[in-house]
């Protein structure tokens, strides 16, 4: 092997052995039969037989002799005075290391050369850990270093008067002099947090910072523990490239959406990034303990996710676990408890508003009212609120606050053989939702997990290490049988003014052909309880093939996953009345509305996945010189089964298979010039076998500007200075719908209810069920995209100041589409015309992220700001030709709204008679539209692009932090811009859709037309209700409203305590309280309710605020 | 030593490795549904095939399926149902219906006409269906009636849309993807239409009985005709100026303005040939006998909905979902309480004659300001006069405030009480309250109730035998205005309901007036009028206007039966004015975005 010697001469330094021998005896006897062997090669024998250290400069052997010996059973002093009998060398032992040195020369020499001594140390944490690992070299010597023992502990021979510099990565190195007389000395290391990201998250693995090319960005795990169930919800605003928004909070809310760099394909394709868990695809990441999280990684540009094959072009999520640490245990424990409350909650009008305004509505379009006054002013007083009921149903139904808590505690230790770290957790939510005592069941609105992580890593032999991780959680959802927001829904449903809550007399109400009482189904309609278990494992074994070239390793995973959801739901409908009156004794005359089924119903569904991912790769990583090269080379294949609830066909629980040959080859050349290529061949079961495999591939460059000789000068002002490029294609393989899998096969399929027909008389029919078409074949293949990076980094100020600049371009192609612009007299429809790869996207965009640290010697300050803007267009959608060009979808934002343009309200009966015709009633005080096409008609044809969308351009984070001796604040606040909600859907925000008795008005509605004050602003037009069609309700840009939002997501305030003499009698190293508080306020034009809720109705658990209080506890 | 241990276990991780790749290679992608069916599966058994052509009839609308799925009543001068809130309804009822928001049936109708050629092109492929007893006639009938649902829907498409798209028979090698056709004229479609029904009928037998019942055979195919080619006689397709300039993109016009009296000829023709394959089959009016003429009458016009269907039934729905109109428009006081919603509007109250067949502005005794000494099996002491000794069908049709109630009743009530603190008025029920006082009681069975659930299960009769003599009634007087079958044939219907026979002598003009009422009256709810009003092109009119306003009684008023204040014409129903597009609904605005040569019907 000529490249391994090669190699080993261009050695700086020589590595002190700290092999696997711990514990081996000492003092045992020596045996041994050399013949002409070198010094170095018979020390090394003793030195393996003893079991001792050996403490030695290959420069002190020059001029030594061949040894040939026989020694037989001698001590370890004996042997080595054989050996070095008659060598330039001496030896000394001391405890249970051999030091070997250079002869004393002569007198009149030693003055020339400085004398050497030993020096015994010991390298520690500030927690007092012991470090393993760490490099101590000699200033100016680089060929004298070593390193630190499992118990930190060094020993090395240096000149007199000698600096030592101490490192290890992930801590800020240190210099230490050596007076003439240290021969003990004790080094304290301090973490690095800019060191720690020395290393970055890849696909497949860790690239150097300084190396990588590609799009990436991080966050760390104290960023993460904010107060919700999951993670998705936490990381909104804080890595610059992602785009969440969080639509609803409250117990048992799913995440926050996802996106990296915006959308950028249609809603037909998945739109959300790859999530990778331990280097397994397509786990879940909520769910997963902040506290548990070792790295949470985006991989945004073609560069990084080429590997991910078709699976990439959305971007990539990955989050580690953290792994088990060396040394004596270290456990943590970290407990906390807040109050929760809604952040908005809209507020209803009262029952005689209600029933005005109908009136109103009704009056103003020429019809009757449907109230009479004393009616309405006997729901005003109460004078029996049986029968004139008033009720505010959000003030009924919930409570003004619920609690949330945390717990976790960790160890971690280990040493040289085997680390691990364990980790249990616990996160418990309620929610604001009423209860009645009711003895058979707790319908309280409530979520518990037990989380758990044990991440083992066993060092089988110098070579070969074995990683086995298990995690997984256990999760209690309890709500009310008829659901979490379903309950919000029945309260902008249900009207004030029908019935009460409950009848005085006990008996539930109903109005026939309305919706049921929301507080009837909050608290007695039965309760619904899912228990979510999830067990994930992963097996790793990484051999390192040094012995074939160094820097080879090869690396085999397998992880299995299992989840198993439990859903138990006991229901029932109690009987329902409606009081149609007093009798004469003043009793309430009720009727039976719903006869129910006042049983509770049993019903429990199952739902269970697997998952098998195996992966195998050969990693390369070496350096010759200036040129550092590495390469990767790894197969992998994922078999998913879904037995989850939305598999609703056998073509759907087939399990989907993946299958993916990936490479990479780095090349960096004097850390300046960087080169980076990518490549993933992978398989998907989607497709024909002509058009199962698929090629993707990237291609990166970066220049380390501040690594050239001509940057010299400057270098003291930016330290660092870097740009890179990046181009290449990934891909997108499936439709969001599980039931629609193998589109290349026409699926027929037996009629539904209602397309039946039966023959015969009554009594004696038969019914036939015919077959039709689900799904015409298309030949279908890939989604790609093709993307380019371009990315700055600069530091200033001693790398306190980082900033990093990336810009972006995407085009995305063979989006699988219908072809949709088939007419449909066809007897085909947009239900089953086959998927084609028609469709096509852009998008492109800005990141930033400028960051600062410094550390001062009582404390810390740091800012960080992250932005996101990107713009995407739809390009080709396939859909059929607009009769104008203002109708077409291309060439606007994916998913741009559209609707009509409104040029305020109508002032005078010559208006409306000169304008064009709106279909249904058209009055004064009714909005007006603009004609676009001028036929005279306002119809479908006068609808153009209208606002921005729901989910935001621009996506911006601030976090603030510092600390002063104990004292640590930060405060990160949230922004999005470029973002608006059309406020004209459902029963609260649309007046009266749905008649008299069915839908409730948010008080915004009395901000309206005015027949007194026709020239007033107003938020309403002039009223209708459902019996009078209107243009009013259309999506137009007078309901359309700016959503931006700035929020102050999250401010913490934490004492460190340091009381030494205290914590010391408690046997804990360090003790952390805290404060904390989440969405504690928001700015935004949008005012109806909580911005971040998006589009539609506001109708879902709002998102939360919560005030938090913590301990966090390291124990001795 | 451990050099060659690291070999070992390098060259046996990479050998599994390799294996585990190379173990799954051939097989890994190959899972692929083994469940999936195709056309050559369906057609290779009897059983599917024959499910295949029995769901071909799936898209024959229901026209007891009221007022949601089947709403012309509630569209039309018949009845109201905007007490609920149903966006459709509204739309239509508010002149607000336009191509953006227009209902959309072609689109499963096209469908059905695309599976019926499918089905004529394969059904031959299924030997176990040609090897069973009869097979070849089997298949014969079967694709006779596939041949006859094409046309059919066809049909149905044109009676809303006016002209529409034909498709070329041999579809798929005519067409390939490129649907980009226009419509054909009214008069090239009725032709193409009746040509398939009448290829279609040479291959049937007349009729079809027991479990056969609903099969199309010839008496079926005449009947649709004879409704096809009324419609085509009739001013709204015969000669109608208004439209000569609806026209396709490349000039063809597709209304002709030229009058043919021949089609009425052939109309008449067709009527009388449908009513002669009837009767050859059995059918006749039903009758069921009472105590007096009277009750016959009621009984017959009451009854046929259920014991009469086989009697009278030319076309026959077999399964009906009658229990949504039943609960609809039944009064509360029914036990369970029904939804108490259809509300006849009172110029259609009005409309119903006299017993002795006057209308009530020629009768002298017609009287709002009474009330009624002595209560009838119809309705109880105290029921204001006006509702008294009407022709039978009112009491088999019309609910109203003091008539009995028409299903099983509430303990201890006898009568339906509409007025406001009654026991179905406006009081005690938010939103389940007729607006004009008045509901509508065709084809409830008198044993009808909703809780316990009681229902008397039923076909859906689509063409009844009187509708046919009215219809030959009609083209009779249009073509030979003095034929003395014009009176035999309204006769034969008058007097099953109970009414004299009409006036010897009448004038064309007038005895057009009489024919009218009679298809308003005794085809009630049935789905007739929304478009007899339309081809008649008099919708607009007096005695047929379908806009504007529509009176009622006073819901809001009145604490007892017999309370005047409920019994005063008010304004209860106000629809939009009248406007000339909404003869014909428009095709959908993305059928237009997708066919370039397809024109909208003028003004939407």
């Amino acid at each position: 092997m000529p490249g391994s010697n090669a190699l080993r001469k261009s050695c700086i330094f020589i590595f002190l052995s700290t092999g696997p021998m711990i514990g081996a005896a000492y003092g045992q006897t020596i045996t041994l039969n050399l013949k002409n062997a070198s010094l170095r090669n018979a020390i090394d024998a003793v030195k393996k037989q003893s079991g001792y250290d050996l403490v030695l400069f290959q420069s002190n052997l020059q001029g030594a002799h061949p040894v040939t010996v026989n020694i037989g059973a001698k001590s370890v002093a004996e042997a080595m005075d054989l050996i070095t009998k008659g060598q330039p060398i001496s030896y000394e032992l001391k405890g249970n290391s051999i030091v070997v040195r250079r002869k004393a020369a002569e007198p009149n020499e030693t003055k020339a050369i400085p004398q050497n001594k030993v020096i015994n140390g010991i390298v520690k944490d500030v927690k007092g850990n012991n470090l393993q690992g760490v490099t101590i070299a000699v200033e100016g010597q680089s060929k004298r270093a070593t390193t630190t023992d499992v118990n930190g502990r060094f020993i090395l021979e240096v000149p007199n008067n000698a600096t030592l510099i101490v490192s290890l990565v992930g801590f800020k190195s240190q210099e230490i002099p050596t007076a003439a007389t240290d021969k003990e000395i004790s080094v304290v290391l301090v973490e690095d947090q800019k060191g720690l990201e020395e290393v970055v998250v890849v696909g497949y693995g860790t690239q150097k910072k300084e190396s990588n090319v590609g799009s990436q960005a991080t966050v760390k795990r104290a960023e993460l523990k904010v107060p919700v169930a999951n993670l998705s919800t936490a990381i909104a605003g804080r890595l610059a490239g992602v785009v969440a928004t969080q639509r609803s909070g409250g117990p048992g809310s799913s995440g926050a959406n996802l996106f990296v760099r915006g959308v950028s394909t249609f809603a037909s394709s998945p739109q959300s990034p790859l999530l990778i868990v331990d280097g397994v695809p397509d786990r879940d990441i909520n769910n997963i303990d902040p506290e548990d999280v070792e790295s949470f990684t985006i991989l945004k540009d073609a560069t990084a996710t080429a590997v991910y094959g078709t699976r990439g072009a959305n971007g990539v999520i990955i989050i580690n676990t953290r792994k088990g640490k060396a040394g004596k245990p270290s456990v943590t424990a970290e407990i906390q408890h807040g109050i929760t409350g809604f952040t908005y909650l809209p507020k209803f009008v009262d029952g005689p508003t209600f029933m005005e305004l109908f009136n109103e509505g009704q009056v103003l379009r020429g019809k009757a009212p449907a109230y009479s006054a004393d009616i309405i002013e006997k729901h005003r007083t109460g004078v029996d609120p049986d029968l004139y009921p008033n009720v505010n149903w959000y003030d009924e139904l919930f409570k003004k606050n619920a609690a949330n808590s945390r717990a976790n505690v960790n160890i971690t230790g280990g040493a040289d053989v085997a680390q691990y770290y364990i980790s249990l957790g616990y996160y418990n939510e309620t929610g604001q939702f009423k209860t009645e005592d009711i003895e058979s069941y707790n319908a309280a609105l409530k979520y518990d997990r037990f989380n758990f992580t044990s991440n083992l890593g066993v060092n089988i032999s110098k070579r070969t290490k074995l990683d086995f991780g298990i995690n997984g959680f256990l999760s209690n959802y309890n709500e009310p049988a008829r659901g979490r927001d379903q309950i919000f829904a029945l309260a902008t449903q249900y009207s004030p003014h029908i019935t009460p809550i409950r009848y005085s007399n006990g008996l539930w109400p109903l109005v026939k052909g309305t919706t049921e009482n929301p507080y009837k189904a909050m608290t007695q309609s039965g309760i619904s309880n899912k228990y979510n278990n999830v067990v994930r494992s992963n097996l790793r074994l990484t051999q390192d093939l040094d012995f074939i070239t160094e820097g080879l390793k090869v690396n085999g995973l397998f992880a299995f996953d299992v989840t198993l959801d439990n859903n138990l739901k006991r229901s029932r409908n109690l009987p329902s009345y409606f009081a149609e009156g007093r009798d004469e004794n003043g009793a309430l005359k009720m009727t039976l509305t719903d006869a129910g089924s006042p049983d509770l119903s049993y019903e429990l569904l199952r739902f269970s996945t697997r998952r098998m991912y195996l992966e195998s790769s050969l990693n390369y990583t070496r350096s010759f010189g200036p040129h550092d090269v590495s390469g990767l080379l790894l197969f992998n294949q994922s078999d998913f089964a879904d037995g989850n609830e939305r598999v609703k066909s056998y073509q759907a629980a087939i399990p989907y298979r993946q299958r993916n040959v990936v490479g990479r080859a780095t090349y960096a050349y004097d850390r300046k010039y960087l080169f980076e290529s990518n490549f993933s061949y992978s398989g998907s079961d989607n497709f024909t076998p002509d058009n199962r495999y698929g090629l993707f591939a990237s291609i990166g460059a970066g220049w380390v500007v501040s690594n050239e000789r001509f940057f010299e000068p400057i270098k003291s002002i930016i330290p660092h200075f870097k740009l890179r490029y990046s181009y290449g294609s990934s891909g997108n393989a499936s439709l969001n719908d599980p039931n629609f899998r193998f589109l290349y096969l026409t699926k027929y399929q037996q009629e539904e209810d209602g397309y039946t027909y039966s023959f015969g008389v009554p009594g004696s029919q038969r019914t036939y069920r015919g077959y039709y078409e689900q799904l015409l074949k298309g030949d279908v293949t890939w989604e790609t995209s093709y993307r380019h990076n371009l990315g700055v980094e600069l530091n200033f100020f001693n790398n306190d100041l980082q900033f990093i600049a990336e810009i972006f371009k995407e085009d995305r192609r063979g989006i699988l589409m219908r072809g949709l612009d088939i007419p449909y007299i066809s007897g085909y429809n947009s239900g089953n015309v086959p998927f084609l790869n028609i469709g096509e996207t852009a998008n492109k965009g800005i990141d930033l992220t400028l960051e600062y640290n410094k550390k001062m010697t009582n404390g810390f300050f740091m800012a960080r700001g992250t932005m996101n803007y990107n713009s995407n267009k739809a390009v080709r959608d396939n859909l059929p030709p607009w009769a104008y060009p203002y109708l077409d979808r291309e060439g606007h934002r994916i998913s741009q709204r559209f609707g009509y343009i409104s040029e305020g309200l109508f002032k005078t009966d010559e208006q409306i008679a000169n304008s064009a015709t709106q279909p249904g009633d058209v009055r004064v005080g009714d909005i007006r539209y603009k004609d676009l096409n001028g036929d005279g008609i306002i119809n479908s044809m006068d609808q153009t692009a209208i606002g921005y969308g729901d989910v935001p351009l621009l996506t911006y984070g601030l976090t603030l932090g510092g600390g002063y001796k104990g004292f640590e604040l930060s405060m990160f606040f949230q922004g999005v811009g470029m973002v608006d909600m059309n406020y004209a859907s459902g029963y609260a925000v649309t007046p009266f859709s749905q008649g008299k008795t069915f839908g409730n008005m948010y008080e915004y509605v009395t901000d309206r037309w005015d027949p007194e004050n026709p020239d007033k602003e107003t938020l309403y037009p002039r009223l209708s209700t459902n019996e009078t069609v209107t243009t009013n309700y259309y999506t137009s840009t007078w309901w359309l409203k700016r959503a931006d939002f700035l929020r102050l997501k999250q401010a913490e305030l934490g004492y460190n305590f340091s009381n030494k003499t205290f914590l010391d009698k408690l046997s804990i190293s360090n003790l952390r309280l805290y404060v904390n508080g989440t969405n504690l306020f928001t700015i935004s034009p949008w005012k109806f309710w909580d911005p971040e809720m998006g589009d539609g109705r506001g109708v879902a658990y709002p998102n939360t605020r919560v005030f938090n209080l913590g301990m966090r506890i390291n124990f001795k | 030593m451990k050099f060659r241990n690291n070999k070992i276990k390098f060259l046996a991780l990479l050998t599994s490795a390799s294996l585990l790749m190379q173990g799954c290679n051939d097989k890994f992608f190959d899972a692929q549904p083994d469940n999936l069916l195709n056309i050559e599966s369906i057609f290779s058994n009897r059983s599917q095939t024959e499910n295949y052509w029995g769901s071909l009839y799936a898209e024959i609308p229901d026209i007891w399926n009221q007022p949601y799925s089947y709403n012309y009543s509630a569209i039309s001068d018949e009845i109201d149902a905007s007490n609920w809130a149903d966006g459709t309804l509204n739309n239509f009822n508010s002149g607000a219906i336009s191509s953006d928001n227009v209902p959309t049936p072609y689109v499963k109708q096209y469908r059905k006409i695309r599976q019926c050629g499918i089905f004529i092109n394969n059904v031959d492929k299924c030997q176990e269906l040609k090897d069973a007893d009869n097979g070849e006639i089997l298949i014969k009938q079967y694709k006779a009636e596939a041949k006859f649902l094409r046309a059919y829907y066809y049909w149905l498409a044109m009676k809303s849309l006016g002209p529409v798209v034909i498709l070329p028979l041999n579809e798929e090698d005519a067409v390939g993807d490129n649907y980009q056709i226009p419509r054909s004229s009214w008069d090239e479609c009725v032709d193409f239409v009746i040509k398939q029904m009448d290829e279609a009928a040479a291959d049937m037998p007349d009729d079809h009985t027991d479990t056969q019942l609903g099969r199309i055979g010839k008496m079926v195919v005449e009947a649709v005709k004879s409704e096809i080619t009324l419609f085509t006689a009739s001013p709204l397709y015969n000669g109608n100026t208004d439209l000569s300039n609806w026209r396709n993109l490349d000039g063809k016009q597709l209304i002709s303005a030229t009058y043919e009296a021949s089609k009425w000829g052939k109309a008449a023709t067709t009527a009388k040939s449908a009513i002669d394959i009837a009767e050859r089959n059995g059918k006749a009016l039903f009758v069921k006998n009472g105590a007096d003429a009277f009750e016959t009458a009621f009984l017959s016009t009451r009854n046929v909905f259920w014991d009469g269907y086989q009697t009278e039934g030319v076309w026959v729905r077999p399964a009906t979902n009658r229990n949504q109109w039943e609960i609809s428009s039944a009064p509360r006081a029914i036990a369970g309480t029904a939804y108490n919603g259809l509300a006849l509007v009172q110029e259609f109250v009005d409309d119903f004659r006299m017993a002795n067949g006057q209308s009530i502005q020629q009768s002298s005794s017609y009287d709002e300001t009474t009330y009624v000494k002595q209560g009838t099996p119809y309705f109880d002491t105290g029921t204001n006069a006006m509702y008294s000794d009407r022709e039978p069908r009112f009491y088999a049709y019309v609910t109203f405030n003091g008539s009995k109630i028409p299903g099983a009743a509430k303990s201890g009530m006898t009568r339906v009480e509409f007025y406001s603190s009654g026991n179905s008025g406006k009081n005690g029920a938010p939103r389940d309250w007729p607006k004009t006082g008045y509901t509508a009681r065709k084809n409830i069975h008198p044993t009808f109730s909703v809780n316990p659930g009681v229902g008397v299960n039923r076909v859906a009769m689509l063409i009844r035998l009187s509708e046919l003599y009215l219809n030959y009634a009609e083209a009779l007087n249009e073509s030979q205005p003095n034929h003395p079958d014009i009176a035999i044939y309204l006769n034969k219907v008058r007097n099953r309901a109970g009414l004299p026979s009409i006036a010897s002598g009448l004038s064309q003009d007038r005895m057009r007036e009489e024919i009218r009422l009679e298809r308003r009256i005794e085809l009630a709810f049935e789905g007739k009028r929304y478009f007899d009003v339309r081809r008649w092109k008099v919708a607009d009119q007096d005695g047929y206007r379908q806009g504007g306003d529509f009176y009622g009684m006073d819901m809001s008023s009145g604490t007892s039966l017999s309370d005047p204040s409920f019994h005063k014409r008010v304004v209860a129903v106000r629809r939009a004015e009248w406007k000339d597009r909404f003869y014909f609904m428009p095709w959908g605005q993305m059928e237009i975005d997708r066919n370039k040569q397809l024109v909208q019907v003028p003004g939407y």
